[in-house]
């Protein structure tokens, strides 16, 4: 009777052992996928928001190759509320590695830049329709000062990302 | 340990190692919503299918560098504006929205 009750408790401390280690295996295998989670999340809201720019941008050079300075204006007033409205987007993501914390800083700091360049281009197409050329011209220069940091900033964004 | 105890053992470990993968990409999917404010939606030009994906970060420097090439060279430029085609875009209502959805200047 002894043996058969001391076999039966190593049987259930053995099933619990078993139970244990594999909580212990799960715990262990999702703690990876759910680090990479945060940064997914981050990667693909900063993929939407670089095409919408890069669509808004694009719009904007045409506008301006083609020497009309009111509807580049408008565009460029668009380009910079969706460089705002990107810079909320990836606020509001929750990164879960170090790396993807950082490449968040960059890429609100790119947008940041992105603003700035919106802003410049809208002032730049203003004063070339009342005829400014000196002060098209400053504001065309700040703007593609912003353009590159920003550039720089997003690209670095995204290596982090990998 | 017996060959049937480790069969049982590797078999609940692998549906369990499972179980926690699968929560995990769950727990992705579930949150990513929540992070977009307001996701565009555009219409994609013909020449821009099949190229969203990888390189969005590099197109957009890209496209906002260019731009910027061409913003400057133009507020440089002593060639009078376009005005007939400038004000066709002024009549057009709700020009913002349409911008990128005919893709056309």
């Amino acid at each position: 009777m002894t043996t058969l009750a001391r076999r039966r408790r190593a049987y259930v401390s053995g099933r619990v052992a078993l139970l244990a280690l594999s909580f212990l295996a799960v715990v262990a295998l999702s703690l990876p996928a759910a680090a990479t989670a945060g940064d997914a999340a981050l990667r693909a809201t900063l993929a939407q928001w670089s095409h919408r720019i890069a669509l808004d941008a694009q719009g904007i050079g045409l506008s301006a190759a083609r020497r009309h300075p009111r509807r580049m204006t408008r565009r460029a007033q668009h380009f910079r509320l969706d460089a705002l409205r990107a810079r909320k987007a990836l606020a509001a993501v929750s990164p879960s590695s170090p790396r993807g914390r950082r490449a968040k800083r960059l890429a609100l700091a790119a947008f940041y830049d992105y603003a700035i360049v919106g802003r410049q281009w809208a002032l730049s197409g203003q004063a070339r329709v009342r005829g400014l050329r000196a002060a098209a011209v400053g504001h065309a220069r700040i703007a593609a000062r912003y353009a590159r940091k920003g550039s720089a900033l997003l690209l670095a964004a995204k290596k982090l990302l990998g | 340990m017996n060959p049937r105890k480790l069969i049982v053992t590797v078999a609940t470990l692998a549906l369990l190692a499972g179980a926690g993968v699968a929560g995990a990409f769950a727990g992705n999917s579930t949150s990513s919503p929540a992070t977009t404010t307001a996701p565009p939606t555009t219409t994609i030009c013909s020449d821009d299918q099949g190229q969203q994906g990888e390189n969005d970060e590099q197109e957009a420097a890209d496209a906002v560098e260019n731009a910027a090439t061409e913003v400057d060279q133009e507020a440089a430029r002593a060639q009078a504006d376009d005005q007939a085609g400038d004000d066709q875009g002024d009549n057009s209502q709700g020009d913002e929205q349409g911008d990128n959805q005919d893709c056309d200047d």
